[in-house]
């Protein structure tokens, strides 16, 4: 069910609401002047006769809203439920995300250090020049694997962007659904949720399975090309 | 050769171009997304790499735009994107796209879809 959809329905149930508002402003007599009005106060017989029927269609009317917010509810739990569930694990993926190209690049770290002693010693030893050309070759190698384990930036900015959006979504959602029942209950700053996001992101965005990724591009490439 | 490198990260931007000085590639420009892109396109780019999430104009939108101009009808376009649905990929080959890599990538697969794109792209030539 589109958000568009669930909306539709939030705003027949409104409409619904009001029916009733009108039904029930019928049991109000019209305004009269001076003597009339004790007149109307105990003779409207008529209004009185129209009664039972006011009140069955009344009746019928909060039944069928009371349906169509069962719909509602169900359409908005499944899809806040659905979107919540991998809003959630986007976010574990970031944090797991973020530790292993945090260790990645400790452990790269690590190895540099390594090589900047390994040069000191060969400092000592002025005849093996050939060593120390090759321990520096090696650690561009490794000082430049750093900087490539920072694409996982990229992705989580992405996997972030993604959250932002599920909870704004939730937001005017909770407030279609509150303003319902009482407009003037919950304002939502309209700025704010309508505002578009200026980062463009994959909902799907993933540091992980890189290689199964990469090979299904390449088969669909290699088969279309 | 010249690259033109767009993406909305600029820290995905400096992986890249720093990719390519690695594998011998120092000549490159750099745009923030598709608009500015194709403001920036000229004939001296010989190789395109774009991103395909990008606010203002995607890369896809980018690639059919570069397409549809005469200038840009034969300059390879190769992807560097997270999307990896079937569709989306087979999106990017009907608009154009060369090759296809998917973040993260290593410096490696870069240039090996490079050689691959030019390879293909001298064949036609010839």
């Amino acid at each position: 069910m589109t958000a568009r959809s669930a909306s539709e329905l939030l705003f027949d149930s409104e409409a619904s609401l009001r029916l009733v508002d009108n039904a029930i402003g019928e049991f109000k007599p019209d305004p009269v002047d001076g003597d009339e009005a004790e007149q109307v106060k105990f003779g409207d017989l008529e209004s009185l006769t129209k009664l039972p029927q006011t009140l069955f269609r009344a009746y019928n009317e909060i039944r069928s809203i009371l349906e169509r917010l069962r719909v509602s509810r169900s359409i908005l739990e499944q899809s806040a439920m659905d979107k919540l569930a991998h809003m959630h694990d986007k976010l574990k993926e970031v944090s797991s995300a973020t530790e292993l190209a945090a260790t990645d690049i400790l452990d790269g770290l690590d190895r540099s250090v390594a090589m900047v002693d390994e040069l000191d010693t060969i400092a000592e030893t002025p005849d093996d020049a050939a060593r120390g050309t090759e321990i520096r070759g090696r650690m561009r190698e490794e000082l430049f694997g750093l900087m490539v384990h920072l694409q996982f930036q990229d992705i989580t900015t992405q996997q972030l962007a993604y959250a932002s959006s599920v909870i704004m979504d939730m937001e005017q959602r909770l407030a279609q659904l509150a303003s319902i029942f009482d407009p003037s209950t919950m304002k939502v700053d309209e700025a704010y949720t309508q505002a578009p996001t200026t980062v463009a992101f994959d909902p799907e965005a993933s540091n992980s399975d890189a290689s199964d990724r990469q090979a299904l591009a390449d088969s669909l490439f290699t088969v279309k090309r | 050769m010249k690259f033109l490198v767009v993406d909305d990260s600029v820290t995905m931007r400096r992986i890249i171009v720093n990719s390519l000085q690695r594998i011998g590639y120092s000549q490159t420009v750099e745009a923030g997304d598709g608009e500015e892109a194709l403001n920036q396109f000229d004939s001296s780019i010989q190789f395109v790499i774009t991103d395909w999430n990008m606010p203002n104009m995607s890369g896809i939108d980018f690639a059919r735009a570069l397409r549809a101009r005469p200038d840009g009808k034969q300059v390879p376009i190769l992807m560097v994107t997270t999307r990896s649905m079937r569709e989306d990929i087979l999106a990017a080959v009907e608009a154009g796209v060369n090759n296809y890599i998917l973040k993260p990538f290593t410096p490696p697969t870069l240039k090996e879809k490079i050689d691959q794109v030019m390879t293909v792209a001298a064949g036609a030539a010839a």
